[in-house]
């Protein structure tokens, strides 16, 4: 039985609030978000823990991805707040990093793989100051990063699915931030795009970063984070992934909706029971 | 005075530099799918300027540019809102718009004429009116002297300010215009505020549109946005050339319509001059039109040409395989591969350039032929090795699976198939498979 | 001058009442070709159509002229502005083939290029010696109410002939409509049907062309169907609506024009038709600004009410934002917290429901983990219910004695 929130004094200033820590990354207060009629999510209340890789998990629809945009200020809230360790998200827009689902933007464009890492370096310049050596050099440094150095002059039309995420994450790792926020960055990529993808994660975890990413694969889920937050509109769990993955949380995140889905989380629980 | 400084000179200054803005914003408009957003920008313009008229009675162009630039972001606005609500796509939402602005736009001019005669028509609004530019200096004032530049036209003077402020604009917002052109939400994200930066463009299109009007009219300057844009689309896939490009597709639509409708028909046909703007956006339409059909690269016949030499390629390798396996005697092979007689006479002649064959009534090989046939064979019978082995196919189903894969011969083709495989390897039909070649 | 009313009870006049029955069937034709083009996305093909009809009917001038002197059979232009008119929706294909250039740049590439053209060969024509060309600006901007009789004839036959068709292929067009893939599958010609739809476009268009004019006449198309998706989820239904609509501009328009004489027709219709979809914007039910600005804000305060109630049962505290003050406001009314020197505390009534709610709360999270196939996300009037059986109605005072279980 997941908690209920506990009764609590409140105080004018959300990010004050005694269940969240200042020193959180990124804090969830009872964020509501609506699309016309349909909540999407409900009373989301969530604390991410510093220098964790955290998995945000749960079915088509569940209000994964929206919830990554509401604390993006990308969609509006219709109740509750969101803050970055402690403080609005306009105050520390540079410290965060966001790596948008592959098919959110036009591949056609007419951009190159050097031009699209270095728009992580946007943010830092500010408005009207223009794009100069070192942050070529930075963008291309990240580029390395991903394995993507050897494409830099292509246009990005020519890129698999896979070496658009790698560019996307270079994009994101040019921004030198502290929380990076990735929209399911594993998705439809090849198994070498996967590995490099985690590699690169993984490094930013012991470098003190935060990563908070959609993912959709609940095989993966213990072997890549090592926390996780269970949603379906509303949290069913969140927290070190051996405690939160188990067979009732993972039922009622799921539902009964997909058989599948309860053959897939007797699996889980084997596996779980495997690693511990 | 020359008719030519005097009449035909600003007009085609005139419209040259309305049709380089039009390229420049346009551009960045074709990128975020929001062309039609320049045609109802255009269209919603109307009622702006109408307004702006009846309230100064003049063609003031400050009360014009902030009447008209209202009047489109306004629309725009609307159109995202009924975007939103109504649940529909974007195309339905700027029909519902631009229409509705433009009968509004009608309206209020005639109830504008009939409260008195106007300086402001519909077909003036519709078709503008290049001949109206006129740069007529004092008698006794050379062209170049403060006097004389004082009496340049108002229309071109405008146009000019508009295209320095657009070049201006888009120089200094670069980096923001392409990146919220190319992904919203990240630069929403990274605090670059793409919903102003949208309005920003869409505020100067309506002013390039206001620009444009008394030059091209409400209509044609559309093509203006739209058609060099796309032609310079076809040529290249860098956003710097491409503003270049758009460019001079513009200005060369713009000088040669000018060309083609003042003086062409006078002096070929021997009929009175054709509407100037008519024959721009005309010009602009054929520029695409070229592009489209010609563009290196990206263009319908190169993409056409690429096709038939790919097939005329593989025609080619499939003849030498079956003179390859004629030589080699045994039972027919079926199913042979089938050509179109065209692509088979043109590979037959590639063959024979290439030497690959003798000339002849019945082609054999040369040895060149036979040393390119036998890469070819090996290639196909690995792969049949391949889908027999790995995949497991039955022998009898691989061969035509095989005379497609046979012309792979790069990367995962050809000699990674099968590691190291020994020099007396046979097929699965047990005929041996050819030695590769020595000279690599 | 004749009323208004006269004239909508056809008393003003033979030529009066025929210049309203063809806009009338014009705009119910249009309103119900128009929707199947709007479902199919292709609504802003016929914009491109309609612009493209200028250089035919310039075209279609000279040849008449060329052979009578006069140049305005309206059979010359019609035939010439349908042809093209398809010329130019063939354009569009062209473009899209190079895959390189999306929809919106084809369209409005085709309908500004053919416009060009078309004004090239009208300065041609203004420039022939005696050739009358003052019938022409019509066709681009519309008529004022002095539409020939036999103009207003053929617009009604066409647009009678194109419901009768749309009737007739009823089920097949939506079946298209709502599945092209499914339809493909079952074996329904869905190229051939799509081409109907566009024939039926052209028809209507090149007959609206004489009342409403090239510029205009994609509104006829567009907006009745748009202004009926507010109203209705249902095809048929909607098509009913969209077609009410549609007649009710037609009717409107014919008939302020005709006592304004000089108002042009089209743009009071489309004038009409734009009222209509602005009203369905801001009022309807449920897909209305004004409903769903309602719905946002009861939302809101349904969520704060639930917060503070739960706040409050761990003693008094004060208000966080506007919304829970709002949602204080409205426990106070209700009765279920009050004013105390401490701060606002729960009454006993408010205490219980607290309580309810938490129950409700575990309740739900049991419930969604445990009822095999529960579909997608509840919507939000499903979650009210189940978050906190009654707490709406009580909230509004409907059952206020509070003595549920």
């Amino acid at each position: 039985m997941p908690p209920l929130h506990p009764p609590r004094a409140a105080t004018p200033d959300v990010t004050a609030l005694p269940e969240h820590s200042p020193d959180s990354p990124l804090s969830v207060h009872d964020v509501t978000v609506a699309y016309r009629h349909k909540p999407v999510l409900w009373d989301v209340d969530f604390d991410a823990p510093p220098g964790a890789m955290i998995a945000i998990v749960g079915p088509n629809g569940a209000g994964k991805s929206t919830l990554l945009k509401a604390a993006l200020g990308l969609v509006p809230l219709a109740s509750g707040g969101v803050a970055f360790w402690g403080k609005p998200f306009a105050k520390v827009r540079r410290r965060v990093a966001y790596v948008p689902q592959r098919e959110s933007v036009d591949w056609e464009f007419p951009v190159s793989v050097l031009d699209v890492a270095a728009m992580g370096r946007y943010g830092r310049l500010g408005w009207f100051r223009r794009v100069g050596r070192a942050d070529r050099d930075a963008a291309m440094a990240c580029l390395e990063r991903v394995g993507m150095d050897g494409y830099a002059g292509r246009q990005i039309a020519e890129l698999s699915g896979g070496q658009q995420q790698r560019v996307f994450i270079a994009r994101a790792l040019a921004q030198e931030a502290d929380l990076y926020l990735m929209d399911e960055p594993l998705a439809g990529v090849d198994a070498a795009t996967e590995r490099t993808i985690i590699g690169v994660l993984g490094g930013l975890r012991s470098a003190g970063k935060t990563i908070v990413a959609v993912h959709h694969d609940l095989q993966t889920v213990p072997e890549y984070f090592d926390h996780a937050l269970l949603i379906n509109t509303r949290v069913i769990a969140a927290g070190p992934v051996a405690g939160v993955f188990t067979k009732p949380n993972l039922h009622a995140t799921y539902g009964g909706r997909l058989t599948l889905m309860d053959e897939a989380a007797q699996e889980l629980a084997r596996t779980m029971e495997g690693l511990r | 005075m020359s008719p030519l400084l005097t009449i035909d000179l600003p007009a085609v200054l005139t419209a040259s530099c309305v049709a380089a803005t039009c390229a420049v914003l346009g551009t960045f408009l074709l990128l975020r799918r929001a062309s039609l957003l320049g045609d109802a920008v255009s269209h919603s313009v109307m009622p702006g300027l109408v307004a702006a008229f009846i309230l100064t009675q003049s063609r003031d162009p400050l009360a014009m540019f902030v009447g008209g630039a209202s009047a489109g972001l306004a629309a725009a606005l609307l159109a995202e809102v009924i975007r939103r609500h109504a649940r529909t796509d974007a195309g339905t939402a700027m029909g519902v718009v631009f229409p509705v602005a433009f009968a509004v736009g009608i309206v209020m001019l005639r109830y504008a004429e009939s409260r008195g005669p106007v300086d402001l028509d519909a077909d003036c609004v519709l078709f503008g009116e290049l001949s109206r530019i006129i740069w007529a200096p004092p008698p006794d004032a050379p062209w170049l002297s403060a006097r004389g530049l004082a009496a340049l036209p108002r229309e071109l003077v405008v146009a000019a300010a508009v295209l320095v402020v657009s070049l201006a604009a888009v120089g200094l917002m670069f980096k923001e215009l392409t990146l919220a052109s190319f992904d919203e939400s990240y630069a929403h994200a990274a605090g670059l505020r793409p919903g102003w930066v949208h309005a920003g463009l869409i505020a100067l299109t309506a002013c390039a549109v206001v620009s444009a009007f008394e030059a091209v009219g409400s209509i044609l300057v559309i093509a203006l946005l739209i058609c060099p844009p796309a032609a310079a689309r076809m040529f290249t896939d860098r956003l710097r050339p491409q503003i270049a490009i758009a460019a001079g597709f513009g200005v060369a639509s713009a000088v040669l319509g000018y060309i083609l409708a003042g003086f062409a028909p006078g002096a070929i046909l021997g009929i009175p001059s054709l509407s100037p703007s008519g024959m721009i956006a005309a010009c602009s339409g054929v520029f695409l039109a070229g592009a489209i059909l010609a563009a290196p690269g990206h263009g319908l016949i190169a993409r056409r040409l690429r096709r038939l030499a790919l097939a005329v390629r593989i025609a080619h390798e499939d003849l030498l395989a079956t003179l390859y396996r004629a030589n080699e005697g045994g039972p027919p092979h079926a199913p042979t591969p089938v050509h179109p007689p065209m692509i088979r006479r043109l590979a037959l002649r590639r063959a024979g350039n290439l030497g690959h064959v003798t000339t002849g009534s019945s082609p054999s090989l040369t040895s060149a032929g036979a040393a390119l046939a036998g890469e070819i064979v090996r290639s196909h019978r690995l792969w049949e090795r391949f889908l027999v082995d790995r995949a497991g196919l039955r022998p009898d189903q691989v061969h035509a699976a095989a005379l497609d894969l046979e012309h792979v011969r790069r990367g995962a083709g050809g000699d990674r198939l099968v590691p190291d495989p020994p020099d007396d390897l046979m097929d699965p039909h047990d005929r041996p498979i050819p030695s590769p070649p020595q000279n690599r | 001058m004749s009323s208004l009313m006269d004239i909508l009870l056809f008393r003003a006049g033979h030529n009066t009442a025929v210049v309203l029955v063809g806009c009338v069937v014009l705009g119910v034709s249009a309103a119900v070709v128009g929707a199947f083009a709007v479902l199919r996305k292709r609504a802003l093909m016929a914009d491109a159509l309609g612009h493209a009809t200028l250089p035919g009917i310039a075209l279609g001038f000279m040849i008449s002229a060329a052979f009578n002197g006069t140049g305005r059979e309206t059979a010359a232009l019609l035939l010439g502005a349908t042809a093209t008119g398809v010329v130019g929706v063939l354009a569009v294909q062209g473009i899209l083939a190079t895959r390189r250039l999306r929809e919106d740049a084809a369209i409005g590439a085709v309908l500004s290029v053919f416009f060009g053209v078309g004004a090239v060969l009208l300065s041609r024509i203004q420039a022939l010696p005696g050739a009358d060309a003052g019938g022409l600006t019509h066709l681009i901007l519309g008529q004022t109410a002095s539409m020939r009789s036999g103009d207003a004839w053929l617009i009604a036959g066409a647009g009678a002939f194109a419901v009768a068709v749309v009737a007739l292929l009823y089920k097949e067009l939506r079946l298209v409509a709502f599945d092209q893939e499914f339809a493909r599958v079952q074996g329904w010609p869905v190229a051939g049907l799509d081409l109907a739809v566009m024939t039926l476009v052209t028809v209507v268009t090149v007959v609206g062309l004489q009342a409403v004019g090239l510029i205009l006449v994609v509104a006829l198309l567009i907006i009745p169907p748009a202004a009926a998706r507010f109203w209705t989820d249902r095809l048929g239904v909607m098509l009913v609506v969209a077609g009410v609509i549609g007649g009710a501009s037609g009717a409107g328009g014919a008939a302020v024009s005709a006592v304004s004489r000089n108002l042009p027709i089209g743009a009071l219709i489309v004038l009409f038709a734009g009222a209509i979809f602005l009203a369905g914007l801001l009022a309807a039910p449920r897909r209305g600004i004004v409903a769903s600005v309602v719905r946002t804000a009861r939302l809101r305060l349904l969520v704060a009410s639930h917060h503070r109630l739960r706040e409050l049962l761990g003693g008094p505290s004060d208000p966080l934002g506007a919304h829970e003050r709002l949602a204080d406001l409205a426990l106070r009314r209700r009765g279920l917290a009050a004013s105390t020197p401490a701060g606002l505390v729960l009454t006993e009534a408010g205490r219980r429901r607290a309580l309810e709610l938490e129950h409700a709360e575990r309740w739900w999270i049991d419930r969604f983990g445990t009822t095999p196939g529960s579909g997608p996300p509840p919507s939000a009037d499903a979650v009210e219910h189940i978050l906190s059986p009654g707490l709406i109605d009580r909230l509004d005072g409907r059952s206020r004695g509070g003595d549920r279980p």
